[in-house]
């Protein structure tokens, strides 16, 4: 391969005006790809230079042309040289030291441990020693390779004659000879076939053998053998230790200490950085997870996993513009993450390498670095993959935030959710137009009729949904892409035939081209099966707390549990001296003996949000998806475990639990303003299906005291955003769309509910506005009399009454608010007065019951009881507290307390 | 025009005592006999039994008790709603006084 790159290079040498890829591959007859690869690896060794433009012209660097010299990797450039591997090199030493030509060495390790780049350094520091000539071989060859055909592995290490076998048509030299006067390096030498091993062994005692198929003449070689394996097995070990007199051991990662765990990690984040003369920033937990976890594939899998990470962030950096790659402990793979698990197993230790105070750490592109031949990580194809994908897709004008989730993603996993997304939303057929829907009949009936097979509503709806937007995108010139295109032609070439003869019809029928790519969604619907899935076994969602403390856990479950007359949620204690990885091991053992209750979902509540990264280390492993709150107090648990046994679903708690968490804090905060009021109506698009949930709301909405807003929904996080700049100006009445939206416990409908009479019902009561205070004070005035000032009074009840539902988290029906309101207005006139008490049938009961509702109710309480000093009793807070939780909206009226 | 009794019911009886003032004033004024008072909601029962209630109205706060109510009523054939709520709020008892007699059925 280098002399290519050499030949490139010439080539530009010869025309100094440039060159670009195309003319350089048709000139050099070469693969135009490859040679864009090796053209990014010359502009980053700074032989070429790129000069901007389309296409892109290559000039080879006049002033620069220096090789890219590369030092030799010696002993001294191995981690723990003078630790864990000082003995191990004692023994390298000595064995090629040994006169006359060295010892036979047999090098043992785990897979990863180096036992190549080993042999490299054995082999430089024979050259260095002048045991070897500067110009002696150093051949490698893994027994591996030819492991399953015993005839090419023996002739490939010891040549073959013509005609040993048919095929053999003219003597082949074999390694042994090649490495005459050097080194040969036999990896996986445990896979060698009984008569290699015996060829071998002849070798080692004599110093001569015998190619395949050579009868009488025997040859000979000077050749100092080092052998590899990670076999350690007794019967291997007799055989070979017999023969090969030096046996160096490698130590595997677990062997070395947390000091050269750290520089390793540090070279070969370094390494990176150099390879791509870029800047690196790494996040401090991410460095810590590389020192800490459990690497199985010891060094080589840690190199790995980082060079994944590099590139992703690379990929980051590239499709975003960055001045730097930035790697985040939530980029690394599950496994390395959880070596943060570990982080309390020593800490004071850890805090040595990594100040607690820097929150990253900055790797800057350094000197040449060490190069070690065999390693396969080094090269920069990864990278250059990544820059080909980006400068191709960048060029058709896809907005950045896609193309990065379409080229990470698995593209199946990508459509599956898309699916998933499209299929859930139970949209009335009104909002696809007759035309797509017509059209979508029209095609799926052709598709069952060539392909054989049906396909039910269900997919031919969702179809239409992805149609109508799609048609929306390809108007709106906006790209679509297919990231893996070739891929769905070629595993369902029958679909793909149908979808371009049902791309035509779409064509013809509205005028416009469809790309390729869209193709191919096409013929993933159509391979897509979409059988109603079985209605699973409606388990409820489990709640787990897990917190630290003998049983902190378990006495505030039991409180709870006490408190709701319930068995609902596991506790589970973490004493301080348990490990955290201990306590993860405790949860997952759970989830795995519990896999089958578990398909709801899986609630986490946890004390510090360091516990949080269960959650997801939990899905990931276990499939259960898995949901995390942090610092939670008794409330939320409460509220948790109360909506669980209702049968909520895991989002729907988790947002309620977050939101009442969230809106405590903000409460304390946010000023009472006088908000204008707004209905938020959205759809992909903002046009499409919003424009028709707009003109089926209209009718019922007082459009002079509250707004329709029509928004697009993107992304969700970016939904959310918007809501809350809207919740600056607007008190938002509810949310319709197409997307189910819960958020800070705004009513949300969805498209198929507002097409629904009886719901657009419940909508409209919601959406009205309440009673203006004004009317109230007026009609109440000279009514009650015993305060000086029923606005004032109402004015501070309204208040309350808005803070009693956010801290209950509940919305009462509409018209309750006012209804309370007045009660209230009465009850504080009938205490001023001094009338008599009334009683609260099965008081007792009930408090128990709603203990935390009638506490906040209370607690909002007293500030009324403060204004007018009166006590109220706890009977009334009884009822009251009833008024509000018997009203909520989402109450199933037929639950009777009587 | 026979007499009509309309029950009132919120939590204490206090706030739809108001109402049934305005409210009565609202029949005298269109000269409507009618027999108007609130109770509470725990006194509800007892008044059911005494006397012959032609309509029962509901504040607004204790919505949550109609089904209990509609229970109860349905096999004496008394109709039932919770009050209108911007009357409510507005503590208009022309307007309310209406809703009763419309489920009535005059």
């Amino acid at each position: 391969m280098p002399n290519r790159k050499q030949q490139i290079l010439d080539l530009l040498r010869d025309h100094p005006e440039g060159m670009n890829a195309t003319d350089i591959a048709d000139t050099l007859v070469l693969d135009r790809t490859n040679v864009s690869r090796y053209l990014n690896e010359l502009a980053k060794e700074l032989a070429v230079e790129k000069v901007e433009g389309r296409p892109v012209i290559f000039k080879a660097n006049t002033d620069q042309v220096k090789e890219h010299e590369k030092e030799t990797v010696s002993f001294e450039n191995l981690v723990g040289h003078n630790e864990s591997l000082k003995v191990s090199i004692q023994q390298a030493k000595a064995a090629i030291l040994y006169p006359p030509h060295g010892l036979h060495t047999i090098i043992f390790g785990e897979t990863g441990t180096g036992k190549s780049l080993f042999a490299e350094c054995m082999y430089n520091f024979a050259v260095q020693a002048e045991m070897l000539a500067a110009d002696a071989p150093f051949i490698s060859f893994n027994c591996a390779d030819y492991a399953q055909n015993p005839q090419l592995l023996f002739s490939q290490i010891f040549g073959v004659k013509k005609g040993a076998y048919t095929g053999a048509t003219e003597d082949r030299e074999g390694l042994i000879s090649k490495a005459d006067k050097g080194i040969l390096f036999l990896d996986e030498i445990h896979r060698l076939p009984p008569e290699g091993q015996e060829m071998l062994f002849t070798f080692i005692d004599k110093g001569i053998y015998r190619p395949l198929g050579e009868s009488s003449v025997t040859y000979e070689a000077t050749v100092q053998i080092i052998g590899a394996t990670t076999e350690s097995s007794t019967l291997f070990l007799s055989t070979f230790n017999r023969r090969i007199p030096m046996t160096i051991n490698l130590p595997s990662l677990k062997e070395r200490s947390i000091d050269e765990r750290y520089e390793v990690v540090m070279l070969f984040i370094k390494q990176e950085a150099s390879r791509l003369n870029q800047r690196i920033i790494v996040e401090r937990d991410a460095i810590l997870a590389f020192m800490l976890y459990d690497a199985e594939g010891n060094i080589g899998q840690v190199k790995r996993d980082l060079k994944l990470v590099c590139a992703k962030a690379f990929l980051h950096y590239r499709t975003h513009d960055e001045p730097y790659l930035t790697v985040i402990q939530k980029d690394l793979p599950l496994q390395v993450q959880k070596g943060l698990l570990r982080i309390k197993e020593a800490p004071e230790r850890i805090d040595r390498f990594v100040d607690k105070h820097s929150q990253y750490l900055t790797f800057d592109a350094g000197a040449d670095e060490v190069v070690w031949s065999q390693d396969p990580t080094q090269s920069m194809e990864v990278y250059n993959t990544i820059e080909e994908k980006v400068s191709t897709l960048t060029s058709r004008e896809l907005e950045k935030i896609d193309l990065e989730a379409l080229i990470e993603a698995d593209v199946d996993q990508y459509f599956q959710e898309y699916v998933k997304e499209l299929a859930s939303n139970d949209l009335h057929r009104e909002i696809i137009g007759t035309e797509i829907w017509d059209l979508t009949e029209k095609l799926y009936d052709i598709a069952e009729e060539k392909l054989g097979r049906t396909y039910n509503v269900k997919s031919r709806f969702t179809f239409a949904l992805h149609l109508q937007s799609s048609l929306e995108r390809i108007k709106d010139h906006k790209s679509i892409i297919h990231p893996n295109l070739n891929n769905i032609r070629k595993n369902y070439s029958k679909e793909f035939q149908v979808a371009i003869e049902l791309s035509g019809l779409i064509e013809e029928q509205f005028e416009i081209e469809i790309p390729f790519d869209e193709i191919g969604f096409i013929t993933m619907f159509l391979s897509m099966d979409m059988t109603e899935k079985k209605a699973a076994m409606e388990n409820k969602v489990a709640v787990v707390l897990l917190m630290h403390g003998k049983s902190t856990a378990s006495s505030m479950l039991e409180a709870v549990q006490e408190l709701l007359n319930t068995e609902t949620g596991t506790a589970l204690n973490m004493p301080l001296t348990m490990e955290v990885r201990q306590a993860y091991n405790q949860l997952k053992e759970y989830v795995e003996t519990n896999k089958e209750q578990l398909s709801s979902g899986l609630l986490l509540l946890t004390d510090m949000g360091s516990l949080n990264t269960f959650g997801n280390m939990i899905y990931e492993e276990t499939g259960i998806r898995t949901k995390a709150i942090s610092m939670v107090t008794t409330m939320c648990v409460l509220e948790a475990v109360r909506m669980a046994g209702m049968g909520r679903s895991l989002e729907d708690i988790y947002q309620n639990v977050q939101m009442s968490f969230q809106s405590m804090v903000r409460n304390q905060f946010k000023s009472q303003k006088d908000l204008r009021k707004a209905i938020v109506v959205t759809c992909f698009t903002g046009e499409g299906v919003a424009a028709k949930i707009y003109d089926r709301i209209l009718p019922v909405v007082d459009t002079e005291r509250i707004e329709i807003i029509t928004m697009q929904y993107f992304e969700k996080e970016a939904f959310k955003k918007h809501i809350d700049d809207l919740m600056e100006v607007y008190e938002i009445k509810a949310i319709v769309g197409t997307v189910n939206i819960e958020y800070q416990n705004i009513p949300f409908f969805s498209a198929f509910d507002i097409f629904n009479n009886d719901k657009l019902n419940i909508f409209k009561r919601i959406a009205a506005d309440d009673v203006p205070l004004e009317q109230m004070v007026t009609s109440l005035e000279g009514t009650i009399k015993s305060v000086d000032s029923v606005q004032k009074l109402l004015t501070l009840l309204q208040k309350l009454i808005h803070q009693v539902q956010s801290d209950l988290h509940l919305i009462v029906e509409p018209g309750v608010d006012a209804g309370i309101i007045i009660h209230l207005a009465f009850l504080v006139d009938t205490i001023l007065q001094k009338k008599e008490n009334r009683e609260f049938k099965n008081l007792e009961q009930f408090k128990k019951l709603y203990r935390i509702e009638m506490d906040a109710v209370r607690t909002n309480l007293m500030n009324v009881e403060k204004q007018y000093r009166i006590k109220i009793p706890e009977a009334e807070i009884a009822f009251i507290t009833q008024m509000f939780i018997e009203n909520r909206i989402n109450q199933n009226f037929v639950e009777n307390q009587s | 025009m026979a007499k009509k009794t309309i029950m009132l019911v919120c939590s204490a009886g206090m706030s739809t005592s108001l109402l049934v003032t305005k409210m009565q004033k609202a029949a005298d004024e269109q000269g409507i006999e009618a027999d108007i008072f609130a109770v509470s909601a725990s006194d509800a029962d007892a008044n059911l039994e005494k006397k012959d209630v032609n309509v029962l109205l509901l504040g607004p706060q204790v919505r949550f008790m109609k089904s209990q109510f509609e229970q109860k009523l349905a096999p004496k054939g008394i109709p039932l709603e919770v009050i209108n709520m911007s009357d409510y709020g507005m503590m208009n008892g022309t307007n309310v006084l209406a809703q009763a007699l419309k489920l009535i059925g005059e």
